[in-house]
């Protein structure tokens, strides 16, 4: 298998070359950071299952007290009146005059965008075309039509976010929402977006398979194509915390930017320690 | 198989140790460590050659946070030996330091003199002129001859360790081997004279 027989370094004394002992005490610091990186997955996880908890504990209390007030008021509380049920909330944007007369409508590949004038249509459009991956995915499965209306500040910033979608999507979409950043505007812009249902023709979990042996192999920007594959397929925040970590163990600085922009406040802090130890800053990544 | 340098232990972790890390025993962690942190550690220092070194230790330990978290994927009965999965994870850690934009500009250090204590003089020239050669080949080249002739991996396992053709293996050894010897016998000409 190896030709090595006409070796020119034949005969060297290569180990002259000799390398030093590793520090004492490594196994000590490898077995801490294993346990604080599984700790901080964990308590992350943990954290977003009582708070579903919480979600399903207040979904439960809201209807029956819906239910109440419905049996109390009876046939007064009409929709004429602006009551404010979370899937006609935006058909009563419009009504209101937030979205007045000039209002635009721009062909979107799987949606419509409406905006008043203010930022250029077709700018929201096309940082509405790039993120279509990216907000599929945050809505991976979804079966109906699904609203999204936001504010793009003057600054670029992305605000007064609301949607029809609720719990971990509706989450997902506005943390993906607010951490872009459109051009300046003289005044504020207010859109909104339809998001179509599309067959879901990926499979996130093999996708992170694949991700995971990539890292396995040292390979993080391979490693961080198929997370980032997985995440538009369908998200989920352990992917987030999977493609942050190959972003800065690659140490791509911008690619963790964009996973950090997207996380929650605990999952930032447990997280953050794996992008110092690849020398990038909590600086980098609030720029 | 040639006996240019002593190849590292061939020891690796016996299997139910390796199915017990698999399972997240911190007591079989620290035995995978300790049978294979002299070897990492070695060829991430020797692939890092010139170019920051002290960073060895870190890379180290970065290696088996990693090979800790992978471990569950590894498969025993698969192609690849504990120690050449382990060995390979090492040197794409090493490889990515030398593409940060930090660590690629970096000169190359003046060779670390790393005698030990009992070395003879002519081993300290001879092991100060392999420093300094190795300093001089690219990353590519001194990450195969390292696997080659320290960690006495073979063509496949380095291809597949640095996801290069078989036939690219052979090349740059060849080229990283005239390119080593060529410098060898311009700092020592006396080894020009035994050839």
């Amino acid at each position: 298998m190896n030709d090595d027989d006409t070796n020119p370094l034949a005969g060297l004394d290569l180990d002259a070359w000799a390398a030093p002992p590793p520090p004492g005490g490594l196994a000590d610091r490898v077995v801490a950071r294993v346990a604080a990186i599984d700790e901080a997955i964990a308590v992350v996880t943990r954290r977003r299952r009582v708070k579903r908890r919480w979600w399903l504990a207040g979904g439960l209390v809201a209807v029956v007290a819906a239910a109440t007030v419905a049996f109390v008021v009876g046939p007064r509380g009409s929709p004429a009146t602006g009551g404010s049920g979370s899937g006609t909330r935006v058909a009563e944007h419009d009504r209101t005059g937030e979205v007045g007369p000039e209002t635009a409508t721009i062909p979107a590949p799987a949606g419509t965008v409406r905006v008043q004038p203010g930022l250029p249509a077709k700018t929201i459009e096309r940082a509405m075309q790039a993120l279509e991956l990216e907000l599929q995915g945050c809505a991976a499965g979804h079966k109906a039509k699904e609203t999204i209306e936001f504010t793009v500040e003057p600054d670029g910033s992305i605000h007064g976010i609301t949607t029809t979608l609720t719990g971990t999507p509706a989450t997902c979409l506005e943390r993906l929402l607010a951490s872009q950043k459109l051009p300046r505007a003289k005044g504020p812009t207010r859109a909104t977006y339809a998001l179509e249902p599309r067959p879901v023709k990926c499979d996130a979990e093999k996708l992170v398979a694949a991700g995971t042996a990539e890292e396995a192999r040292g390979n993080h920007t391979l490693a961080l194509g198929q997370y980032d594959a997985a995440l538009r397929c369908r998200f989920d925040n352990h992917v987030l915390q999977l493609s942050f970590m190959a972003a800065c163990n690659s140490a791509s600085a911008k690619r963790a930017q964009k996973y950090w922009k997207r996380m929650p406040d605990d999952m930032r802090t447990h997280m953050l320690q794996i992008c110092l130890h690849n020398h990038i800053t909590r600086e980098d990544l609030d720029e | 198989m040639h006996a240019l340098a002593t190849p590292a232990p061939a020891t690796e972790l016996d299997e139910l140790t390796l199915r017990r890390a698999q399972h997240g025993d911190e007591r079989a962690w620290r035995d995978l460590i300790a049978i294979y942190q002299d070897r990492v550690h070695a060829l991430i220092w020797r692939v890092l050659a010139g170019r920051a070194q002290h960073r060895a230790p870190d890379l180290t330990q970065e290696t088996f946070v990693r090979v800790l978290r992978a471990l569950p994927k590894f498969e025993p009965q698969g192609s690849a030996k504990p120690s050449t999965w382990i060995l390979t994870i090492a040197t794409r850690v090493a490889l990515n330091e030398l593409r940060r934009p930090d660590t690629s500009e970096l000169a190359a250090d003046a060779p670390a003199a790393t005698e030990r204590a009992d070395a003879t003089i002519e081993r300290r020239r001879m092991g100060a002129a392999i420093a300094a050669a190795m300093a001089t080949l690219d990353d590519e080249q001194r990450s195969v001859l390292v696997l080659r002739e320290y960690h006495d991996l073979d063509y496949a396992e380095i291809a597949a360790a640095l996801d290069l053709e078989l036939g690219t293996v052979k090349s740059r050894l060849s080229r990283a081997r005239a390119a080593l010897r060529a410098q060898l016998v311009t700092a020592l000409p006396e080894l020009g004279d035994r050839a």
